[in-house]
């Protein structure tokens, strides 16, 4: 397909409704916040559940021999598609759990500091806290992020942090800077290759957050270049839940450990990383068709659809409500996940909060998308995917209208 | 049902292979090594799927709210199944993640000494050196045990060892002790209670890794009160691969973090432990329904008919192959698991190996357990079930004398 002739919000192509009968939703359910735990295709559970029965026909046989060359099948692939070398990716269950594998495995020493945004995600930033907490003299730079903020304000604000850093000329040194490829809430993409080389040229190493990447935006690291990289397969790539993928830089390999050490503990990293003690494998292994229930349309077809329909999407909710999209014109900033502004008078109304709103949602409208505050707004943040259209939004952001009505009228 | 009720190989009662049409087996498939990585029955999987399928219907649903009060009534039952205060309970994936939860949540400082055995589990043993390798002057102290071994000689083995380090008075102290209730490879029931009794008396904390125990033998946190403790689960509660329980005394709770750090770190250890992250929680939900499946016949049934099969199976093995069991007539040694020496003449044939039994067995027989050297004999380990009966036991010793008189022609 050449690039006029991609599917858009306009014109949906295999995408829309069409699509629910793909996927596992009930009649009366529609998915908006997708971004959250994902979902996947009718035939990705069917071949989940498959692995599985086969994996009870003979668990010796499987779990000693048979499931390690579709691991590393799946790894062939994700190497080729993320662009880089095989023998740098692991899979592990989560972003969480590829966090904690390198920033517990990474050796700080007194002095050492670590750079994080504020508008990380809450896991990352809390694990870093706790390295503070569990080691001598190690420090965090949070660096505070309000959007919206153009890519050049958001550079010149780590670059500032960084240069007062270095002012301080107190003996300490930034190890180690953790950066969103696409932040969650709020959720932006942040320019994340000009980040990469800022750190660097700091001298510091970056660890990628890229939990809501694969899928949702090219991936390219033989461009981008990270240290570190994490990306959830279960988010956007259509994989079941607990299926994520690594990458470790050659150079760091022989550092990094997974969080729980098995039997085959410096057999060198592939080997280490191989097996991640007993559990059910058949959420990785999904991975495979979820890749191939992609193939059919192609990624681009597919991302064209989705960015397209998060940006008129986000137009139409914030039309309906009178409001704005927190990245406003800045449709670079959004993939599929936008963010739009709720008319709420009274930012400090007793049920405006993520919890007393998505009860209201779920109970009484059946669906759920975020609510949180950020800046001066509240905001909700709604995902874009294949099995939604333009009049899903619509939709939604007249049921929006109404829930703020009656708060505001409540106030 | 009275004590002289209870099935035994000799009077299966409601066991044997009736029981296989409970379970997903293949027509020509026998299950000898459960103690590996478990299976679970048909009506464990349909729960499975039901409880996936329910998630996909509204993931935020189920991951923000409902999950959890599933997640609770687990640590409920689980509490009173094992003796102890549910507060004291976390669910993790497997005995290596409960292992390195502990291992790696413990500020070792430098003259830290942990005790283990030389027959613990091998990702224990690699944890600990791990441990050793990433803190300063924090080392291991091995005890050497070779079965056959009376309760009372492992006790005065540990003992000297004790003994022997406080004969260095080098400053040093031993902190941990990690001590198998049942071993995995060879499989010896330990004196457990005596083992952490002594351990304490020496000062040190005691991790009992229970990974065999919850379902093969019965558990009383209220009597052994261990400072820590695991159990799968999914090995011989009939639970799914990835379901397993560590306990964590109150008095060391505040030093205790996942492997994985959360957004709910430093909120308490239920709070922590709560949540691991986005994952198919089906697995551990599956404790529910597999303590319903066991609760149709009692603990003491099943335990009774398994431990049954497990002394008269290793006998009718032996006397096939014409060698002996591990623990000869220590009956009390053996809960399911039976280990049984082979006939090989040479200790040393290249061929006699784990991988290249596995092969033969296999591929030729379609059926395994595993095979290893231990003093000096070579031994196989088998795992008395539900679903097995002597005859199978009598079968599969018919089988390994074929195999190991084709390798002692070949010698």
């Amino acid at each position: 397909m050449t690039k006029t002739e991609l599917p858009t919000a306009a014109n949906p192509g295999p995408f829309g409704h069409q699509q629910r009968k793909n996927f596992l939703f009930p009649e009366n359910f529609t998915q908006f916040n997708h971004g959250s735990y994902g979902t996947f295709p009718k035939v990705v559970q069917a071949e989940i559940r498959a692995y599985q029965d086969l994996t009870e026909q003979d668990a010796d046989r499987w779990n000693r021999r048979d499931l390690f060359p579709v691991m590393d099948n799946i790894r062939t692939q994700l190497a080729e598609f993320v662009n880089c070398d095989k023998a740098e990716l692991a899979l592990v269950t989560n972003t969480t759990v590829g966090i904690n594998t390198v920033l517990r495995s990474l050796p700080f020493v007194p002095g050492d500091r670590i750079l994080v945004l504020s508008t990380g995600y809450i896991s990352v930033n809390k694990t870093v806290s706790y390295i503070c907490d569990t080691q001598e003299d190690v420090k965090v730079v949070e660096v505070p992020v309000t959007f919206p903020l153009s890519d050049k304000d958001l550079l010149t604000k780590v670059e500032d942090a960084l240069k007062a850093h270095k002012e301080l000329r107190d003996g300490s040194r930034i190890k180690l800077g953790i950066v969103d490829w696409i932040s969650s809430v709020p959720s932006a993409v942040h320019p994340v290759k000009e980040l990469v080389e800022l750190l660097h040229s700091y001298g510091a190493l970056v660890y990628v957050d890229g939990a809501h990447a694969i899928g949702q935006v090219p991936v390219d690291l033989g461009y981008l270049r990270p240290d570190f990289f994490i990306t959830n397969c279960h988010k956007w790539l259509f994989s079941a839940r607990g299926s994520a993928l690594l990458y470790v830089a050659k150079r760091h390999q022989h550092l990094i450990h997974p969080t729980a050490i098995s039997g085959l503990y410096k057999s060198g990293f592939e080997n280490e990383f191989a097996y991640a003690g007993t559990q059910d494998y058949s959420s990785i292994l999904s991975i495979l068709s979820a890749l191939q229930f992609r193939k059919q349309y192609g990624e681009d077809a597919i991302i064209s659809y989705t960015h397209s329909l998060a940006v008129e999407g986000g137009k139409a909710m914030a039309k309906i409500l009178g409001t704005h999209t927190l990245t406003g014109d800045n449709d670079d900033q959004v993939a599929n996940m936008v963010n739009v502004a709720l008319p709420l008078k009274d930012l400090s109304h007793p049920k405006a909060n993520t919890k007393d709103l998505m009860e209201i949602l779920m109970d009484k409208y059946n669906i759920f998308t975020p609510a949180f505050r950020h800046g001066e707004h509240l905001y909700t943040r709604v995902s874009a995917q294949i099995y939604l259209e333009l009049d899903d939004f619509v939709r939604l952001g007249n049921i929006w209208k109404e829930v703020i009505d009656d708060l505001n009228a409540s106030s | 049902m009275t004590n002289a009720e209870l099935p035994t190989a000799a009077n299966p009662g409601p066991f044997g292979h009736k029981q296989r049409k409970n379970f997903l087996f293949p027509e020509n498939y026998t299950q000898f090594n459960h103690g590996s990585y478990g299976t679970f029955p048909k009506v464990v999987q349909d729960d499975i799927r039901a409880f996936q399928d329910r998630c996909e219907q509204n993931p935020d649903r189920w991951n923000r709210c409902d999950l959890f009060t599933y997640m609770d009534d687990i640590r409920t039952q689980l509490a009173e199944f094992i003796n102890c205060d549910k507060a004291e309970l976390a669910l993790v994936n497997n005995t290596t993640a409960g292992v390195n939860t502990v291992l790696r949540s413990l500020p070792f400082v430098p003259g830290d000494r942990i005790l283990v055995l030389s027959t613990g589990f091998i990702a224990v043993n690699q944890t600990v050196r791990y441990i050793c390798d990433a803190h300063e002057d924090v080392k291991v102290i091995e005890v050497p045990v070779t079965f056959p071994l009376s309760d009372k000689d492992l006790l005065n083995k540990v003992e000297e060892a004790l003994k022997a380090h406080q004969e260095l008075k080098d400053g040093s102290r031993i902190k941990l002790g990690i001590v198998d209730w049942i071993s995995s490879v060879p499989s010896v029931i330990h004196p457990v209670k005596e083992l952490v009794e002594l351990l304490h008396s020496y000062g040190a904390l005691v991790y009992v890794d229970g990974a065999h125990t919850i379902g093969q033998v019965p558990v009383d946190l209220g009597y052994l009160r261990p400072d820590f403790y695991i159990t799968n689960c999914h090995k011989w509660l009939f639970s799914a691969r990835g379901s397993a329980l560590l306990y964590v005394a109150k008095r060391h709770q505040h030093l205790i973090h996942p492997i994985s750090i959360t957004g709910d770190y430093n909120s308490g250890f239920e709070k922590e432990f709560s949540f691991l992250g986005t994952q198919d929680y089906s697995s551990i939900l599956s404790i529910l329904t597999a303590l319903k499946f066991r609760k149709q016949y009692g603990e003491d049934a099943i335990i009774s008919y398994t431990h049954s099969l497990a002394i008269e199976g290793g006998k009718a093995m032996a006397k096939i192959l014409g060698t002996h069991t591990l623990t000869r007539d220590d009956d009390d040694k053996v809960a399911n698991m039976v280990n049984v020496a082979l006939p090989i003449k040479d200790l040393k044939h290249p061929k006699a190996n784990n991988a290249d039994f596995m092969k033969i067995m296999l591929d030729k027989y379609n059926l395994y357990t595993p095979a290893f050297i231990h003093g000096d004999h070579l031994y196989t380990r088998v795992s008395a079930q539900i679903y097995l009966e002597l005859e199978d036991f009598v079968r599969l010793a018919n089988i390994w004398k074929e195999v190991i008189e084709g390798l002692n022609a070949s010698s």
